[in-house]
């Protein structure tokens, strides 16, 4: 294994009872680019965020160069040659690139800043790199692209053995992704090592040499690149599409219920155009970073679009301020971050309540015993599984967090209910509950926006399918044409 | 206030209290005693009562009655939740086959909507439920009349079904079970629903949620043999699993809105 820089070894890790990884083996080969692929929530970040010690793991080796070694923070990490572009850009505005780049690694003149040697360097880096910037010009004037290249530039310039991007080239578009894709080649050149985390699998078949599949918390399979091509890697990454098993309910297309007319917001969506009908579930199919969680934060008036309309009910025009006045308009928004979603030192009640508080009044103050019915009714409707009525919702499982989750949303009544990714983590039972709840909600004369990036789950639910790529929607299916594997090439490929 | 009215706050708080005493009666609702033991004698020959020494306590019987009757209240609205859940499935221009049952009686009920639907039932209550909808087409398959019951079957019946195919079969199950699959109370009913399986194009099994985990005399099939599972949502995580992973459509009514 002399060529072996880095492995792990049967990492285990779990956030309270939920188990993200389970004995994941890893290895990285000296001077390669290595794709970590794998569906939302499969644990690919939580796998780079413990090798670059930002989270701990509960079991499991580390082995850099054949030595163990043990990673408690990313500045140890940084000692060990490791390094780690994150998601979020993390620049200094209001100085220059130059500055942004050498922090911590400034060229020294005695104890001084060499500033003459340090603009110098960079411009060198920057032609050497091709990348069309000026080391003077100041982090506020770049764009999402530039300021993610200057990222990049800052990894390299700490000499690193071994880098880590995650969803680098979410942010880029088409120019400076050749760009990029040239420096990671580069950067490979000059023997460095490379994990890349992507949804792109074309950037994969592209610059990868081997490609590790995490799958229910492990790591299933290493391919070798060269050995398998673009739609080996999808059957791969997604299995066999079965949609048999998903309880779709046809229910009678109504009238319009929404209608969003060029939405643009900042630089992430363009254009968005599309109707929702009721009794429809109109699936959101889109990689991370498509934007599909900013659509939905901007229909929920938690952003505000930039211009573009939105209709309710084919005539009013409404515009949306605020979540409340969303929910106040007929929109409810469940997503999977019930982290957020939810208080978690209050009970099931409290937060179901929360959402709709009118109906509890009893003159101007909130009943008590109100709440807590309306808490005891959706406990019973949802099956919420709960001894204890008033233990804070922090002591369920996710599973059922989710459920209330759901309650919240459905005690407001609302006829627009917008899912964001609403079955990641949940388990096979959970996820039945959900697509009979969906059923419910439309059953009712209720549209959903559903959001997902589980390819089956969008074939096996909605009756259309919008897809969103970069931030624009790109193409429409319908339940009875579309195949698994024209919806695939949508979602993976880019443009 | 007037007796009657009387009598059902008397009702009412024993049926709390379980027992009460005349006393506490009078100055509760501001009557004299006398007036109240008259009541007393009142319930008494309704058997609500019986009469004790300075009051009275509530006769026990009735307990379980109602509580009987709270339970049959819940599992119709349970089949109703089932029955309305499966009327989603069907579409218009389909031919149905639905079998003998509560949950069946339901669905017909609500046919009447469709302007174009070819109904095939064994049972002669689903039938009349089906002609008060005013459904299109409805065709009874013979049969012998099982006891005392209202569904048909036996020999009549299989010869029937030899000449119909149907896009949907809706079967009542008596008993659902991940080990011994669907069961039912009768061997020819068992027999008949194995026909109208063989010659439907989608099985759909309705069973609310108490059938589950329970096994009937008369055993029909492996759970896999039908492509749906309409029932409530209170049923067993397992059973939600393995429908899931063995491409079995499963419908859970949510009571949600």
């Amino acid at each position: 294994m002399a060529d072996c820089i880095l492995q792990l070894k049967k990492i285990c890790k779990s956030f309270d009872k939920l188990q993200v990884l389970h004995d994941v083996d890893f290895e990285l080969r000296q001077g390669e680019i290595h794709a970590l692929l794998g569906k939302n929530g499969s644990g690919k970040t939580v796998l780079m965020n413990i090798l670059y010690g930002i989270q701990s793991m509960d079991s499991g080796e580390i082995l850099f160069e054949g030595m163990p070694v043990k990673i408690k923070s990313p500045q140890q990490a940084g000692r060990l040659g490791i390094a780690m572009l994150s998601q979020e850009i993390l620049l200094y505005t209001n100085t220059d690139i130059a500055h942004n780049i050498w922090t911590n690694h400034e060229p020294k003149y005695l104890s001084f800043i060499d500033r003459s040697n340090l603009y110098a360097r960079t411009q060198k880096l920057l032609s050497e790199l091709g990348i069309p910037l000026s080391a003077h010009d100041n982090i506020d004037t770049l764009g999402l692209a530039e300021r993610q290249l200057v990222q990049v530039l800052r990894i390299l310039a700490a000499n690193p053995r071994v880098v880590i991007l995650d969803e680098p080239t979410e942010v880029l578009d088409n120019r400076y992704r050749e760009l990029f894709l040239e420096l990671l080649l580069k950067m490979k050149q000059q023997g460095i090592s490379i994990i890349y985390i992507t949804h792109k699998l074309d950037e994969v078949t592209q610059i990868c040499d081997r490609a590790s599949i995490m799958k229910n918390c492990t790591i299933t399979e290493v391919v070798s690149i060269a050995e398998c091509d673009f739609d080996g890697l999808v059957a791969k990454l997604f299995g066999i599409i079965q949609t048999s098993s998903y309880p779709k309910l046809q229910i009678k297309l109504g009238d319009e219920l929404l209608r969003v007319s060029n939405l643009s917001y900042a630089n992430i969506l363009h254009d968005i155009s599309f109707t929702l009908r009721r009794g429809e579930i109109l699936g959101l199919a889109g990689a991370a970073g498509s934007g599909r969680s900013t659509l939905a934060k901007t229909l929920y008036g938690a952003l505000t679009p930039d211009k573009g309309d939105i209709y309710i009910s084919s005539t009013d025009k409404i515009h949306i301020r605020s979540p409340y006045h969303a929910v106040r308009c007929g929109i409810g928004y469940i997503s999977n971050d019930f982290q957020n979603g939810l208080f978690q030192t209050r009970d099931i009640s409290f937060n179901i309540s929360l959402s709709n508080l009118r109906p509890y009044q009893k003159f101007c103050f909130v009943s008590p015993e109100l709440v807590e019915n309306v808490g005891r009714n959706y406990i019973d409707k949802l099956n919420i599984k709960v001894y204890d009525i008033s233990i804070p919702v922090d002591y369920l499982s996710g599973g059922n967090q989710q459920k209330v989750v759901v309650g919240k949303c459905a005690n407001t009544y609302s006829s627009i209910v917008i899912m964001d990714e609403p079955s990641a983590g949940m388990d096979l039972a959970g996820k039945g509950d959900l697509y009979n709840i969906m059923n419910e909600f439309v059953r009712n004369n209720a549209g959903i926006l559903f959001i997902s990036s589980d390819i089956s789950e969008l074939l096996g639910m909605c009756d259309r399918i919008l897809t969103l790529c970069n931030g624009r929607i790109t193409h429409q299916f319908y339940r009875e044409t579309v195949t698994a594997n024209e919806l695939f090439e949508c979602v993976t490929a880019d443009t | 206030m007037f007796a009657y009215e009387r009598h059902q706050r008397i009702k009412q708080i024993l049926y709390e209290k379980k027992s009460i005493d005349v006393l506490y009666l009078s100055r509760f609702f501001g009557v004299s005693e006398t007036t109240i033991r008259r009541d007393f004698d009142k319930l008494e020959q309704q058997g609500f009562l019986t009469k004790t020494y300075g009051g009275a306590v509530l006769n026990e019987t009735l307990l379980p009655k109602t509580f009987s009757e709270v339970q049959n209240d819940k599992r119709t609205s349970d089949e109703k939740m089932v029955a309305s859940i499966a009327t989603n499935l069907i579409k218009d221009g389909e031919a149905i086959f639905l079998s003998g049952g509560a949950i069946s009686e339901y669905i017909a009920q609500q046919l009447g909507t469709f302007s174009d639907i070819t109904v095939l039932t064994n049972d002669i209550a689903v039938a009349a439920n089906l002609r008060d909808a005013q459904v299109s087409r409805i065709i009874v398959i013979g049969g012998q009349l099982q006891d005392a019951g209202t569904q048909l079957a036996g020999e009549i019946s299989e010869i029937c079904l030899e000449h119909v195919f149907v896009d949907k079969a809706f079967l009542n199950m008596q008993g659902v079970n991940i080990k011994i699959g669907f069961t039912v109370s009768s061997f020819s009913a068992s027999l008949l629903c194995k026909k109208v399986a063989s010659i439907a194009n989608e099985v759909i099994v309705m069973a609310d949620h108490t059938k589950f985990d329970y096994a009937a005399l008369s055993k029909v099939g492996p759970l896999t043999m039908a492509q749906m599972i309409v029932t409530n949502q209170s049923i067993d995580d397992s059973y939600k699993r393995y429908c899931f992973e063995n491409n079995i459509k499963l419908y859970t009514a949510f009571e949600l809105l």
